[in-house]
């Protein structure tokens, strides 16, 4: 039955009714500003910053990064907060996270650790300078983003052997029938490179072939630095070229001694103050996360000078790191220099071995026809977050 | 902007419609995703079982042999081969990104996977090798061993064999080089015991194979570590685009509910706003409605709307309202009826009354009481005819018998007998009532009172018969005729007017005086009829009538106003007398009186007759042109009144009344145009047919005077005019000689200065010939003023005149006059600040006032004053005839005066003729006053000079007014550059100017033709290949005149540019019709040759060349 049209008029003009509706209204607009509210995207997620270094003294602004917060945040805002020791971390800048840090050892180091970088196992990656121009000429989005260090690096023999100098060496080189086994600890070091100049210089013939009883040096790749103490215990090497900590260890053992750095070596004068490693970074982290890769290379950079200025604390927090004796890291952060700068040195050092690959036809890709160092530096560097971290300290 | 209903409906549905529709496509592409998702990390999970399968630690497992490796080796190659053949195609669907990784994986990963895995194959191979070796050599060893003698010897020999044998399983099996050293001090026994180089050898290739052994394990280590570092990158690389894929699938899905959920929303929100919409909508609706339905109930008509939507609905609310409000009006329209009416029908004197269908009263007005004496209640439920007996009238009966037939009728008469006796009689108008179904209900009606009404008719039809009988009496017809012309009384003698014998009452009037059916007024015809009744007053008219016998007469009508008693218009009343034999002596005096005023007015005189009073009875058309005051109105007035110059002869008038005797007076009076007129005035008196009065005649003799005048002065006039004839003559004569000697001279100073030019140019500054040729120029050029002076005074020189203002002239002259006169003269200038512009050449004008200050100066040797003025006089036609040779109008005059010795009388009339002079020899040339003449002259002015021997002399120049602003005097500058490559046809029939003009033109780059005569001109330019650039030419010469020869080039040249020059004037190109122009220039001789390049080259540039110095 059909109502009547006052009730009609009656329902639109009950108060109640009306009152009714609006709270309907209310409500539905309310739940649908809380559903679209709670639809809203949450905040920004932190980066994740993976860093390789291999474990020894040539890489330690990165530990003695993780192991000061306190110094850092105190100096400068930016620090590291230890999550799980010697794997994770987080980036704090001003009491504000900037990245989860993920540290990844690579034992091989050499060519090995950037080969990893250039494949996008890290972000960031300590490296000798050589395997990263390497790389760069091959084509990989990489670019060195800060130095390390330079020299740090010796030649050690075995006690027995006769000699106490380079030139002891090189007399006993020459009058050997037999050659002498030096070992190495991988393809591509900057050891490999500056011995074997070295040898060239002097004039020393050299093998890679054990067998070979014409050369008066045989090179002998021991597959990592972990393994030259124990071949020179074994006289399977009587000698062997590697970077800090394993001189000073091997002398520290009793099982070698250090007769020359590598940076004393012929030519004489061309390796001091030569690049040894630095960090590189790989540009698409770089591009998409500028605050904290800024915040991270500052904090590195920090890290070389806290190692300079405070030689013996720094010493004591590498051993603990690399879980070595703290003398054997007085002695060998002694040979290391530990830099903040790109001075004429290292860019002079940077230029010899972009030569030296030049003359060894190492150099394939993008770097073979540059040869001037403006239009190299924006293919090696990235100078503006350099400079940034750099006017940062 | 309007939406229908229906529109409003369509959208709403469309709305949510589209809503599902884009649900229902999330949810599809979302599914979609969700599938390809899916099938990518089914891929990727295929991928990473493969992956899995290969990881190189398997290959390291303890129990495992080399044999079983280097078979797994093997294996494991294969399904190297075979994941690499699958990425292909197995990757196409992933990701773009984690096909870049699983790509890299595939390029570079298992590349180095396979090299790692080869490498380890050859190393395992190598360290069989080795194995082998040393096995052969320690068997070999332990030969020889067994042969050695004696036996201890022998034993050692064991002994340090089994060391190296110790020895090596440590470095073989322990990968250890702890024995090496163990190893080389058994050797260096064996080669105590032995010395055997063979032996010796054989143990240091033990040693050196243990040690190649021991490195090679660490290179195995290393390619271990390395295939284990790839197989854990295999893991982490599709583990990573599995978490991508997933993270990316979880993301879709969050992303597909925040969708669902939003459109979920959206649907909500937009079906609530609707349902707002809506439910607002039908609110309003409903609202309105019910608030028009109250309104209505509540009797409020005009009720408001509360916003009715632009719709339909709105439309129906708004056609709602616009009804209650009609019917609003309707019913209070209505109401105000209704009331109107019972006013009307309750205030009406007559009775109006209402009965049912059975005839009794239902409704009587209160007027029942005053017709009838009855009460209207009384009356209601009586029977009509209660009222209406049938016996009383046979009226009544009829009234009954209406009624009964149910008949509708007007004016029905019937009568009614009051309760005291008297007769009333009624006059009722009524009709039947009748419903729908066609059923009687009975009569409405009226009922009035006519009882005295009828008394009125009886007497007025009384009074009429004994009107009719008065008039009747009246022997000049008269005729009673109402508005519609119809006539409704007339007496015995207006019946002649017809032969019929029934009356003419009721008739039209025109049928009867004119047998025309429409009124006279129509046919042409004046009638009295509209103008009595417009006026009100009597009017008398004649009116043509055809008699009873057809015959026409002529009647004088006379026609009153009839008016009714409240003094509206009922007719007019006619009084009738033929006057046919008065009209037609009428008509013959009026033809006479034409004739007579034809005759006056066609006459060249102003004629008026005047009575004896002195008004003015006739008037002429000439009269009226005189005076302009028309006949009507000059008739009856004084004629000195009209005509007020006649004031003077009223005396005369009333003597020649009295005298009967002609007067005739000659008067002198200024006319309008300023000329003095002559009139004579001739008075005629009159005494015919005893009109007594005069004829005034006017005449203008004012020509006839003037003509008499004339004669008489002109005899005067004739003497004088003759010596100027006779001045004239000798000076013109004089003028002509002078011109021609000029003309001949300037051909002479042509070559002469022309030459003397050339050859300074050509000689050096230091010679000696230069001065002499100096001299020369300078004798020329005062020659050639000279001969300025004489072309000035023959008024043959080219003058170029402008615009000027005779003050600027002077002022701008006194200056330089001060310097010549000296300073013993003091001058003095006064000048007139509104004279106005003349025609002239300023350099002329110079000429004239310093000619005039020589003159001056000269006559005041001790010194003086001499004033210039200027001032404005008008020559009128008189002074103009009286020998001043100008022609009437304003002029400007110059007056030169000095306090000289004055010029004696007799040779005043010599001093304008050249070369007459009273200077002393060789001080004067006697062409100074000649020169002021003829510049004068040839401005088109008048010189005039006064002078009194002691007292000084005047002369004062006459110069013609333009009305035009003056110019400024500033000349262009002349072009320096005068040089050109274009070609001049140059044609002179004098050698020598044709010799000057060719040399001093072609130094300038010219290219010049010459020709002495027309016909050789046209003979050059007949090529057509030859391009001139401009003729210049003389005019006057032998054979063919420049003119021609100008026509006959431009015909086939029409671009060429011509520069005429000659020894004459520019009169010259004028009386041969030359005009110049555009491309067409004049130059008169002495010739100049720097002058005439730069007017060539002026002229080739297409520049206008300026006025040529003289």
């Amino acid at each position: 039955m059909p109502p009547d049209s006052r009730d009609y008029v009656t329902f639109f003009r009950d108060s109640k009714n009306q009152a009714l509706q609006q709270q309907i209204v209310f409500i539905l607009l309310s739940l649908a500003l809380l559903i679209l509210a709670g639809c809203d995207t949450g905040a920004k997620p932190v980066p994740v910053l993976r860093i390789g270094h291999a474990p020894h003294d040539h890489h330690s602004p990165l530990y003695i990064a993780a192991m000061n917060p306190d110094y850092f945040k105190e100096n400068g805002g930016i620090y590291l907060r230890e999550t799980s020791f010697r794997e994770y971390y987080q980036l704090i800048s001003h009491d504000r996270i900037l990245a989860e840090v993920e540290i990844f050892r690579s034992n091989a180091g050499g060519k090995e650790i950037i080969r990893r970088l250039t494949e996008d196992q890290f972000d960031f990656s300590f490296g000798g300078v050589p395997p990263i121009l390497h790389f760069i000429d091959q084509g990989a989005p990489i670019r060195i983003l800060a130095p390390s260090n330079a020299e740090g690096a010796g030649l050690v023999v075995a006690n027995a052997l006769p000699v106490s100098t380079w030139s002891d060496f090189v007399i006993l080189a020459r009058s050997r029938s037999a050659p002498l086994r030096i070992g190495y600890k991988i393809d591509m070091s900057v050891q490999n490179l500056i011995f074997e100049q070295a040898l060239r210089e002097e004039g020393l013939s050299f093998s890679r072939d054990i067998e070979d009883s014409t050369a008066m040096i045989i090179m002998v790749n021991l597959h990592g630095p972990e393994n030259m103490i124990p071949a020179l215990e074994d006289r399977l090497i009587e000698g062997f070229i590697v970077n800090q900590p394993f001189p000073a260890l091997a002398e520290y053992q009793g099982t070698g001694k250090q007769i020359a750095s590598l940076y004393d070596l012929p030519p004489y004068g061309r390796w001091h103050g030569s690049p040894c490693c630095a960090v590189a970074g790989a540009s698409s982290f770089v591009n998409s996360h500028p605050e904290a890769s800024e915040a991270m290379i500052t904090l590195l950079l920090r890290a070389n000078r806290f190692i300079t200025d405070n030689p013996d604390q720094a010493a004591q927090q590498i051993a603990t790191w690399l879980d070595l004796p703290v003398e054997v890291e007085k002695r060998a952060l002694q040979t290391i220099k530990f830099t903040t700068d790109f001075d004429a040195s290292w860019n002079k050092g940077v230029l010899f071995w972009l030569e030296n690959f030049h003359q060894s036809g190492g150099l394939t890709g993008k770097l073979k026809a540059i040869t001037l160092p403006d239009e190299l530096e924006p293919l090696l560097y990235d100078q503006d977050l350099y400079h940034r971290a750099r006017n940062n300290l | 902007m309007r939406v229908s209903v229906s529109n409003k409906i369509i959208l709403i549905f469309s709305s949510l419609t589209i809503l599902v529709i884009l649900l229902g496509l999330v949810v599809k592409f979302n599914i979609a995703s969700f599938q390809e998702n899916a099938d990518q990390i089914e891929t990727l999970k295929n991928f990473q079982i493969q992956i899995k399968a290969l990881e190189a630690f398997t290959l390291f497992e303890t129990d495992s042999t080399e044999a079983k490796l280097k078979q797994l080796i093997l294996a494991e190659l294969d399904r190297t081969d075979q994941i690499t053949g699958e990425f292909n195609t197995s990757t196409a669907r992933l990701p773009e990104k984690t096909r870049t990784a699983l790509s890299q994986v595939r390029t570079v990963h298992l590349g180095y996977y396979r090299t790692a895995l080869l490498d380890f194959y050859d190393r395992l191979q190598a360290e069989e090798e080795i194995f082998q070796e040393n096995t052969r050599l320690f068997s070999a060893l332990h030969n020889q061993a067994s042969s050695i003698t004696p036996p201890l010897k022998g034993a050692s020999a064991f002994r340090l064999l089994a060391v190296l044998e110790h020895g090596w399983v440590v470095v073989h099996q322990e990968r250890s080089g702890s024995h090496l050293a163990a190893m080389r001090k058994a050797q260096d026994e064996l080669k105590e015991i032995f010395r055997e180089n063979d032996f010796t050898g054989m143990t240091g290739q033990i040693i050196l194979n243990s040690e190649k052994c021991l490195l090679n394990y660490l290179a195995l280590k290393d390619r271990q570590n390395f295939l284990q570092a790839t197989g854990d990158r295999f893991q982490e690389v599709a583990g990573e685009a599995i978490a991508s894929l997933a993270a990316a699938n979880k993301k879709q899905q969050k992303t597909l509910s925040r969708q669902i959920i939003s459109i979920i929303i959206i649907s909500l929100l937009l079906t609530l706003v609707l349902w707002l919409l809506a439910s607002r909508y039908l609110h309003r609706f409903l609202l309105n409605q019910r608030n028009a339905f109250s309104a209505i109930q509540a009797g409020e008509y005009d009720f408001q709307l509360a916003k009715p939507p632009n719709d339909e609905l709105g439309d129906l609310m708004h056609f709602f309202r616009h009804v209650s409000h009609n019917l609003g009006e309707t019913l209070n329209q209505l109401v105000e009826s209704e009331k109107k009416h019972r006013q009307l029908v309750e205030n009406v004197s007559d009775l109006v009354w209402e009965t049912d269908s059975r005839m009794n009263f239902t409704y009587a007005s209160p007027a029942a009481k005053t017709l009838l004496g009855i009460n209207p209640g009384y009356l209601i439920g009586e029977p009509l005819t209660r009222f209406f007996p049938e016996d009383r009238d046979p009226s009544n009966s009829e009234l009954a018998r209406k009624f009964l037939a149910r008949e509708s009728f007007d004016g029905q008469q019937s009568f009614f007998t009051g309760k005291d006796g008297t007769k009333i009689v009624l006059e009722t108008s009524c009709r039947p009532k009748f419903d729908r179904s066609e059923i009687f209900r009975g009569y409405h009606g009226i009922s009035r009172d006519i009882t005295k009404r009828k008394q009125a008719e009886v007497l007025l039809e009384e009074s009429r018969a004994f009107l009719q009988s008065i008039i009747d009496g009246v022997s000049d017809p008269i005729m009673v005729i109402d508005p519609e012309y119809r006539i409704i009384m007339m007496n015995a003698a207006a019946g002649k007017f017809s032969s019929r014998a029934t009356s003419l009452t009721g008739l039209p009037c025109h049928q009867i005086s004119h047998n025309s059916p429409s009124p006279c007024e129509e046919n042409g015809i004046q009638c009295p009829m509209k103008e009595v009744r417009a006026t009100g007053r009597p009017v008398t008219v004649c009116h043509e009538h055809l008699s009873g016998d057809g015959q026409p007469v002529v009647h004088e009508i006379r026609a009153y106003p009839l008016v009714n008693s409240d003094g509206t218009f009922a007719g007019i009343i006619e009084s009738l007398r033929d006057i046919s034999d008065r009209i037609g002596m009428e008509r013959e005096l009026l033809q006479a009186r034409n004739f007579l005023s034809n005759i006056i007015n066609s006459m060249p005189s102003t004629l008026l007759g005047v009575d004896t009073e002195g008004r003015v009875t006739h008037w002429n058309t000439e009269a009226e042109k005189k005076t302009g005051v028309a006949c009507k109105e000059a008739i009856g007035k004084p004629f000195d009144q009209i005509y007020p110059f006649l004031g003077e002869h009223r005396n005369e008038l009333i003597s020649s009344l009295e005298s009967r005797q002609t007067r005739k007076t000659t008067r002198f009076i200024p006319g309008t145009d300023g000329e003095t007129q002559c009139t004579e005035v001739i008075i005629y008196p009159l005494a015919t047919n005893g009109t007594e009065g005069a004829v005034i005649r006017i005449d203008d003799v004012t020509d006839l005077v003037r003509l008499q005048q004339k004669i008489s002065r002109s005899e005067e006039e004739k003497e004088l005019l003759q010596n100027q004839l006779i001045q004239a003559q000798k000076l013109e004569s004089l003028g002509r000689l002078a011109g021609g000697v000029a003309h001949d001279f300037n051909n002479l100073l042509t070559g002469i200065l022309g030459y003397a030019e050339l050859a300074m140019m050509q000689l050096d500054d230091a010679h000696p010939a230069r001065e002499n040729m100096k001299f020369i120029h300078e004798a020329g050029q005062k020659a050639e003023d000279l001969t300025r002076q004489l072309l000035a005074f023959s008024r043959k020189q080219v003058i170029s005149k402008c615009p000027l203002n005779l003050d600027i002239i002077v002022e701008n002259l006194t200056k330089m006059l001060g310097r010549m006169i000296g300073k013993k003269i003091d001058i003095k200038l006064k000048l007139n600040p509104q004279t106005r512009t003349i025609m002239g050449d300023a350099s002329q004008i110079e000429q004239v006032l310093m000619n005039l200050a020589v003159n001056a100066r000269d006559a005041m040797p001790d010194g003086g004053r001499l004033l210039i003025e200027t001032s404005e006089a008008f020559i009128d036609a008189d002074q103009a005839d009286r020998g001043m040779e100008l022609q009437a109008g304003p002029y400007v005059v110059l007056t030169v005066s000095d306090t000289g010795t004055g010029i004696p009388p007799e040779i005043q009339d010599k001093i304008f003729e050249p070369f007459f002079t009273t200077k002393e020899m060789g001080k004067g040339t006697g062409l100074g006053l000649a020169t002021v003449f003829g510049i004068v002259k040839q401005h088109n002015g008048h010189i005039w000079v006064h002078s009194e021997p002691g007292e000084g002399t005047t002369f004062r120049i006459y110069l013609p007014v333009v009305e035009v602003a003056a110019e400024s005097q500033a000349q262009q500058l002349l072009t320096q550059d005068t040089a050109g490559t274009e070609t001049i046809l140059l044609v002179d029939d004098d050698s020598l100017t044709l010799k000057l003009i060719e040399n001093s033109l072609a130094p300038l780059g010219y290219t010049i033709l010459t020709a002495k005569s027309g016909p050789e001109a046209l003979k050059l330019a007949a090529n057509p290949d030859l391009k001139i650039d401009l003729l210049l030419t003389d005019i006057i010469m032998p054979g063919m005149d420049g003119k021609t020869l100008t026509e006959r080039l431009m015909a086939t040249r029409p671009a060429l540019k011509v520069l005429f020059i000659s020894g004459y004037t520019d009169n010259i190109i004028n009386s041969l019709g030359i005009s110049t122009g555009r491309n067409i220039f004049f130059m008169p001789k002495p010739v100049s040759p720097s002058i005439l390049a730069q007017k060539i080259r002026r002229i080739l540039n297409g520049v206008a060349p300026p006025p040529t110095p003289h």
